[in-house]
């Protein structure tokens, strides 16, 4: 017998998931208007900004929950970013190509730097750390030599429009439906997850993991390389080195922790979007307030994240407190009604 | 007996290798330097420049990428230099300065700066007698340039001008270009008719991050932008993701990418209007005043104390300038392309007639009127 579909289960389960934008979006409202700066808030900025900001902060972060997910820590995800960044907007430039033809470049170079990633540590079967950063190293040093070694500066060409506003929305649905349908539609995404809460469990009973590390690395592959495509299309990139890469990856990583949190209601990968644009929403206030960036701005950041950690991991004590006051008040009206 | 013969025969060859080396070792210059990062168009230029220079000056050039906030780390870049052999250092960061001066102390190596004020250690370096100087990034004061580019801002016509610039503490200079192109504009705006005033925003520090674009909200009505930062890093980026394009940008630094190219002047969307770099070549002060130094010569004209000198800028304001500063070394790397040729650093030393005061004029023509 088929299962039934409970409609408003789902509907108040997405609509607990959105309740993070929605409280962000007020807090700085009303943090702005306090100020003085309602009107610098609440202005057609705000719509542009949330949707550059909020997609590329959310390709990123799926980029990063698509190897964390199946159990792996990867370091190398920024610097196949972006190398598959400095070399799709070159070949882009060099050979003419429009925005689609230039978001496949980036697509295959992505998935091409990301298998061999996999492959590699499949071959050299040492931790998944480790590789990486050793991974990370070699693709950085690549960014010195390939084209010259120079500055990408990409800004403004014609075939970056699809990576900012507001195209970039369609880079965000496409990593969106190609991840949710991979995880959640495909024997590959149970496959991860097996491996990710026991990986001997997981092999023992069937899992073949060489094949998953190749497969899961495609479809990171597959969204760093649209990552790359926004990335590109919105800031300069210099040649990188020393794990500066893993910087850039993990500075996107705030939505992937928070965003599982989030979506516990839900669904992961609706979690890490909605996060995104919460997050965005945040950005903005502090940018209108004049805190976005220094060490202000690191505070504010730093204690708001420690406050969704201290409620995730006091999630239990706080359900039986509120299980608790509920019955507490419910005696009461009882005793009341009598 | 014939062993005998063999194993002198050895020695002597042995012995004639080993003082080959050394006539070798001893005859090259070598120069470590320390660069503030080793990407982009300054660092290769003078990467090229230095490799253009190195056979007529008879020196060879060892290079380290210093830190801006680990002190430590500048210290160990020194010491590294001088275990490589180094007798001379250039160095590009105001960072541990008494320790790194120490460590040349030490081992009787001198420093000289490039691309720096010694803005927090100067007055405390200036008289070390391992410091020989440096040479600044455009200039020391920031007052005058302040005041040239108000004076290229004010007739162009813009009503709303956005200020912007680095944070005080590691920019300390850009205040004194705030102030100077403020006064300007107050002084312009006592004359001019109504409609033509010049309103400026506050002014906003950038915290070496993008330019946000609530700033863009709060300021709809900005036409213009003074960006005494980087404004080709931190600025245009946020106009082009705005498409606020139209505003027009005046400000420090210099990029040939093809965006920034195709966007200059009275080219494309013609936001970036002006731009200005220290050519790569100033770095001819600190190079001529070890090589003097080391081979134990001095001007007639030498300073008392290490000088801290200006250097000449490429001021790029028009198409035609852009063009011959994209076919400088700057941003060829080839040392055809220079402003001076080897025969012309050779020829600043001391031992060849040259004076402080040569090399201190030499060094500020290094500017736009001398790009080819």
């Amino acid at each position: 017998m088929a299962k039934k579909i409970n409609v408003a289960d789902i509907v108040r389960r997405f609509g607990v998931t959105l309740i993070f934008p929605v409280v962000l979006f007020f807090v700085m409202w009303i943090i702005c208007a306090a100020n003085g700066k309602n009107d610098v808030y609440i202005n057609s900025a705000l719509f542009r900004y949330l949707i550059r900001d909020a997609s590329i902060t959310a390709i990123i972060a799926l980029g990063i929950f698509s190897q964390f997910r199946c159990g792996r820590f990867d370091f190398s995800g920024g610097a196949t970013m972006i190398l598959s960044a400095i070399i799709s907007a070159n070949l882009a430039k060099l050979w003419g190509l429009n925005g689609f033809l230039f978001v496949v470049v980036a697509v295959v170079c992505s998935m091409a730097l990301s298998v061999l990633t996999g492959l590699i540590y499949i071959l050299a079967r040492v931790p998944i750390i480790i590789i990486t950063i050793a991974i990370t190293l070699l693709y950085e040093s690549l960014t010195y030599i390939i084209f010259g070694g120079n500055q990408v500066n990409v800004l403004g060409q014609p075939f970056t429009d699809i990576g900012v506003y507001p195209l970039v929305i369609i880079l965000l649905l496409v990593a969106v439906l190609f991840y949710s349908y991979i995880t959640y539609f495909t024997r590959h995404g149970k496959e991860c997850q097996l491996l990710a809460r026991n990986q001997k469990v997981a092999v023992n009973s069937g899992v073949n993991e060489n094949k998953n590390i190749i497969l899961s690395y495609l479809v990171t592959g597959f969204i760093l390389g649209l990552g790359a495509c926004a990335y590109v299309a919105q800031n300069q990139v210099n040649p990188q080195s020393s794990l500066s890469t893993s910087g850039i990856l993990f500075s996107y990583i705030v939505p992937v922790y928070v965003g599982l949190f989030v979506g516990s209601a839900s669904c992961d990968v609706v979690g890490i979007v909605i996060t995104a644009f919460g997050l965005s929403f945040m950005n903005y206030g502090l940018n209108v307030m004049g805190v976005g960036a220094g060490g202000v701005n690191q505070i504010i950041q730093g204690l708001f994240m420690l406050f969704i950690y201290a409620i995730q991991s006091q999630m239990d004590k706080i359900i039986m407190l509120v299980n608790h006051v509920k019955a507490k008040f419910r005696k009461n009206s009882v005793v009341e009604g009598k | 007996m014939r062993s005998k013969k063999i194993g002198g025969l050895l020695a002597l060859a042995l012995a004639a290798v080993a003082m080959s080396g050394c006539g070798e070792s001893a005859a090259k210059i070598k120069i470590g330097v320390g660069l503030y990062t080793d990407q982009g168009d300054a660092p290769q230029a003078t990467k090229a420049f230095l490799a253009g220079v190195a056979d007529e000056l008879n020196c060879e050039f060892t290079y380290k990428v210093l830190s801006m906030t680990d002190g430590a780390t500048n210290v160990t870049a020194a010491e590294e230099l001088i275990s490589a052999g180094c007798k001379g250092l250039i160095w590009t960061m105001d960072s541990a300065m008494d320790s790194v001066l120490k460590v040349c102390k030490d081992a009787g190596v001198y420093l000289a700066g490039y691309l720096c004020d010694y803005e927090t250690s100067y007055d405390s370096i200036k008289d070390n007698p391992n410091f020989l100087g440096t040479v600044v990034d455009g200039r020391y004061s920031g007052t005058g340039w302040g005041q040239e580019v108000a004076s290229r801002m004010i007739p162009a016509g813009y009503k709303n001008i956005g200020m912007i610039k680095f944070p005080a503490f590691a920019y300390p200079h850009q205040i004194e270009m705030d102030t100077a192109f403020r006064a300007k504009v107050a002084e312009y705006n006592t004359t001019a008719a109504a409609a033509d005033k010049i309103t400026l925003t506050d002014t906003v520090d950038l915290m070496f991050c993008q330019l946000d674009s609530a700033w863009l909200a709060a300021n709809p009505d900005v036409d213009a932008i003074y960006g005494m930062c980087g404004g080709i890093d931190d600025i245009y980026p946020t106009l082009v993701q705005e498409n606020r394009t139209g505003i027009k940008l005046y400000t420090a630094g210099f990029s040939h990418t093809d965006s920034i190219v195709a966007n200059f002047g009275t080219k494309g969307t013609k936001t970036i209007q002006e731009m200005v770099f220290a050519p790569a070549e100033t770095i001819t002060y600190p190079l001529v005043r070890l090589v003097n130094k080391i081979n134990g010569k001095a001007y007639s004209d030498e300073p008392a104390d290490a000088t801290r000198v200006d250097s000449g800028q490429v001021i790029v304001t028009s198409d035609e300038i852009m063009t011959k500063a994209c076919n400088s070394i700057y941003a060829t790397y080839k040392m055809d392309d220079a402003m001076i040729t080897a025969k012309e650093v050779k020829n600043l030393l001391a031992a060849n007639g040259g004076t402080e005061a040569k090399l201190v004029a030499a060094v500020q023509n290094m500017n736009t009127a001398h790009l080819s």
